[in-house]
């Protein structure tokens, strides 16, 4: 009896291994035997916000204010963001540097602050930040966090700092779906939020079908549980990156203006980060950082910096 | 907290979402762990040591996983379910190891006496196992089997991580739309409480009722 219980449980350990290594080696060529994708890894290599860091402005004579003094006491700015969200927001756990504009913009605003970017993520999911900014266990949260009226009761916001657009991607083989109107009926893997709601707000018709992280939408695609994926179209480029088998339609639509959540009781902090946001699109730090990050995936010329408070819930 | 009231009919239909995920896993959850659990005692020994693998390999596992490689493994196999049933089957699987530890304790506290009079009256092994162990064991399972349902009420929530809204995920998906967590969140844990309260209630009431007096 011992000895198969033993035996069990090596053979356990075995076959976890096995579907370990099966996973990690998905065919990365397309069926026509084209040149193989880049892994993700490689990807996320280039984006670094780290040039546009180095040569970001310090804010000089800046106010006291609860908040800003609690910072400055800390010696670090604490952020709520994704560790999974290429080209925003992601985490190398190697090196545990996160990457990407929303990265570079808790990076800019630490230093804009503290003169130093020392910055600390703390990740939660997109469902806490009212309530973590609320109760300050974070600063601010910077996590592709779409400015709404209803959240602009709870939280102050300073942005936008980049306009998102919703994109759309299906299955190489697809030739039905072009844009967004084509999704009328048909199940769209999204995720929960900004994305969700841009979706059913352009296309009523269109069903939903709501996953975690943007893989398991484009692996819903794959397998066929899905029609299409939409997302804000920055991680869907990401994503695209590495896979041959879907395809990333031109046509987008929507658009979800991002924000720096801050919390409600501090008029003075959000004033300075108003203040940061203005200094940084008006010295090309912004498009330094886009550049960097974003624009690595959209390849593109850099898109002139949204103008500040030009949505509803600021 | 009006919005939250208006809306209660979105969370009241995530929590039949929920309910119906659990009363259509857990009997499969039974099948599967009592069909183990005979396994685990059966005298065939390469049957004990895959049930013993299946059983080793499960409660070893973050239930998310599980769920996962049902919705975006089993794809790669060739079978593709869809998302309620790829939630209940991975509910199903996850909690039949736990039943079936269940299912061999209960045999377990089963007399060896009855067993052995049971093969002395000339039963076979499957005679001795439906006429004489099983339906005590079943009786002296009762509490347990109400908490691992009750973890199927609780483990469905990972539905709403593979695109199947139950009261979780109609819970956040309400709280991204109107940005109300602290009453969204307060409201769906007393959907859960509402459910499991009762499960423990009926558990109790159900065990008074067959317990064995020995």
């Amino acid at each position: 009896m011992k000895l198969t219980r033993m035996t069990a449980a090596v053979g356990a350990v075995v076959v976890a291994g096995a579907l370990l290594a099966a996973c990690g080696s998905a065919p990365a060529t397309a069926p026509g035997g084209a040149a193989p994708k880049p892994a993700a890894a490689d990807v996320a290599k280039m984006i670094s916000q780290d040039d546009a860091v180095a040569g970001a402005p310090v804010g000089q004579n800046l106010p006291h204010s609860p908040m800003l003094d609690k910072i400055r006491q800390r010696g670090e700015l604490v952020w709520a963001g994704s560790r999974n969200t290429l080209g925003f927001s992601q985490l190398d756990p190697a090196t545990g540097k996160i990457s990407g504009f929303d990265a570079g913009i808790a990076d800019l605003l630490a230093k804009y602050l503290l003169g130093k970017p020392s910055a600390k993520m703390q990740s939660g999911g997109s469902d806490t930040r009212e309530g973590l900014l609320g109760n300050h266990t974070i600063d601010v949260a910077i996590q592709t966090y779409t400015m709404t009226p209803e959240r602009a009761k709870l939280v102050n916001f300073s942005g936008p700092y980049y306009m998102a657009a919703s994109g759309i991607i299906v299955k190489s083989t697809d030739t039905t779906i072009k844009t967004a109107k084509d999704l009328a009926g048909k199940k769209v893997a999204t995720e929960s939020g900004a994305a969700k709601t841009a979706l059913v707000t352009e296309v009523p018709t269109a069903q939903p079908v709501l996953f975690d992280t943007t893989a398991q939408c484009i692996a819903a695609v794959e397998q066929g549980r899905a029609d299409a994926v939409t997302l804000n179209n920055a991680s869907l480029l990401g994503a695209i990156q590495t896979r041959s088998d879907v395809k990333l339609l031109d046509a987008t639509f929507g658009s979800n203006p991002f924000g720096i959540g801050e919390p409600k009781d501090d008029p003075v902090f959000k004033q300075v980060v108003d203040e940061f946001l203005q200094k940084i699109e008006a010295d090309g730090t912004w498009t330094k950082l886009w550049q960097g990050t974003v624009g690595k995936l959209l390849k593109t010329p850099p898109p002139t910096p949204p103008k500040l408070g030009s949505v509803p819930g600021v | 907290m009006s919005v939250l009231f208006a809306h209660l009919g979105e969370l009241l239909t995530g929590l039949l979402t929920t309910l119906e995920l659990a009363a259509i896993a857990f009997p499969l959850a039974l099948v599967i762990g009592t069909l183990l659990g005979v396994c685990r005692v059966s005298p065939i020994g390469p049957l004990r040591a895959a049930a013993g693998f299946y059983v080793h390999c499960l409660r070893n596992s973050p239930m998310l996983l599980v769920m996962v490689m049902v919705v975006f493994g089993l794809p790669y196999l060739g079978a593709t379910v869809p998302l309620f049933g790829s939630v209940v089957l991975g509910l199903g699987l996850y909690f039949g190891a736990y039943i079936c530890e269940t299912v061999r304790s209960g045999i377990a506290g089963v007399p060896l006496g009855q067993i052995e009079a049971a093969r002395a009256i000339g039963l076979t092994f499957s005679g001795v196992l439906r006429q004489v162990v099983l339906p005590q064991a079943f009786r002296s399972m009762v509490q347990p089997l109400g908490n691992i349902l009750i973890n199927v009420c609780l483990g469905s929530a990972l539905g709403a991580a593979v695109g199947v809204q139950e009261l979780t995920g109609s819970a956040r998906q309400f709280n991204l739309d109107f940005a109300q967590p602290i009453p969204t969140f307060i409201a769906a844990v007393i959907g859960y409480l509402l459910i499991t309260l009762t499960i423990g209630q009926l558990t109790g009431v159900v065990e008074r009722k067959v317990r064995i007096r020995r």
